[in-house]
């Protein structure tokens, strides 16, 4: 029973779980956290934002082919398409965000919601994608910074290194997990 | 008299109850639709098993296969009928009543001689 309820979390999410599609969208981050340590004040262009960003986007296309020609094609419902999860996740973040400034909490509301969905997900059809419990633990990590002392130039590279490492970890591990049940199942 | 849980077991639906074919009815339950080789990929049926199970799902009615190009390369999809859906859902249920009803049984006693 328990290997069927992986059947139906497989086919049902098999589109969040091409996770190699995310790993390009972790580069312009993980640039951005060591650039941020040059001189004080170094940031990068919005510009090369952008451009990183539509790069990491166009890559993710030939990525999904490769899932496609390599484990074939599901159609997501209709209530679980990436798209749907995207603009869900950001409206909670931008009402939360809205909330901060208006109340402001000892803790960052976006980054603590994305710390539980993210411990949601690592718990879901028996810790399968226990990789996301990590990235968790560490945006409640990043929370401690403020009350440690870290200044603001810290937290913003570390932040940026929180989002490109937890997008790469994210990658890896769904990736991982996603050719490890699409590889080895044999139903009697 | 009322039949132990293991007796109702002999009364399932051998269509759906099949293991090969009930983890292909679970997978499309989970989806819209879903192409050979994902089925093949995610149950671990050789192409020719998987072809004989999804035929006599064809013919009991509970999924379509549509067959298509893509590009150059033949394309076979697989969606559940409303009825497919219904039957493993009312299987699910059925599957769940009985294991709780095993796990509450105890056998009668045997009578004194």
């Amino acid at each position: 029973m328990d290997d069927l309820r992986q059947t139906y979390y497989v086919a049902e999410h098999y589109r969040h779980l091409q996770g190699l599609r995310l790993l390009p969208m972790s580069v312009p981050f993980l640039v951005s956290a060591i650039w941020r340590h040059g001189p004080p004040g170094s940031s990068l262009s919005s510009v090369w934002w952008g451009m990183s960003l539509g790069l990491a986007i166009a890559a993710s296309i030939p990525i999904r082919r490769y899932y496609s020609r390599r484990f074939g094609d599901a159609a997501a419902l209709r209530w679980r398409t990436g798209a749907l999860t995207l603009l869900v996740v950001t409206a909670c973040l931008v009402c939360l965000g809205w909330m901060q400034e208006l109340r402001p909490a000892p803790v960052s509301l976006p980054v603590a919601f994305v710390a539980i969905a993210l411990a949601k997900l690592g718990l879901a059809a028996n810790r399968l994608r226990a990789h996301y419990l990590w990235i968790a633990a560490a945006c409640v990590l990043f929370e401690a910074l403020p009350p440690l002392g870290a200044n603001a130039e810290v937290r913003a590279a570390t932040f940026d290194g929180l989002v490109g490492g937890g997008l790469a970890v994210a990658a890896i591990g769904d990736h991982r997990v996603l050719r490890r049940l699409m590889t080895n199942r044999r139903v009697a | 008299m009322k039949r132990a849980p293991f007796e109702e077991l002999s009364s399932l639906d051998r269509l759906v109850h099949d293991p090969a074919r009930l983890a292909i009815l679970t997978a499309l339950a989970a989806c819209r639709s879903a192409d050979f080789l994902f089925l093949a990929s995610l149950i671990g049926l050789t192409k020719g098993n998987l072809s004989g199970h999804l035929g006599k799902l064809e013919r009991g009615g509970l999924v379509t296969i549509t067959k298509s190009f893509k590009g150059k390369v033949p394309n076979t999809n697989i969606s559940l009928t409303p009825s497919g859906r219904d039957a493993i859902r009312r299987h699910w249920k059925r599957l769940e009543t009985l294991r709780q009803a095993a796990e509450a049984w105890s056998p009668a006693p045997k009578p004194a001689h």
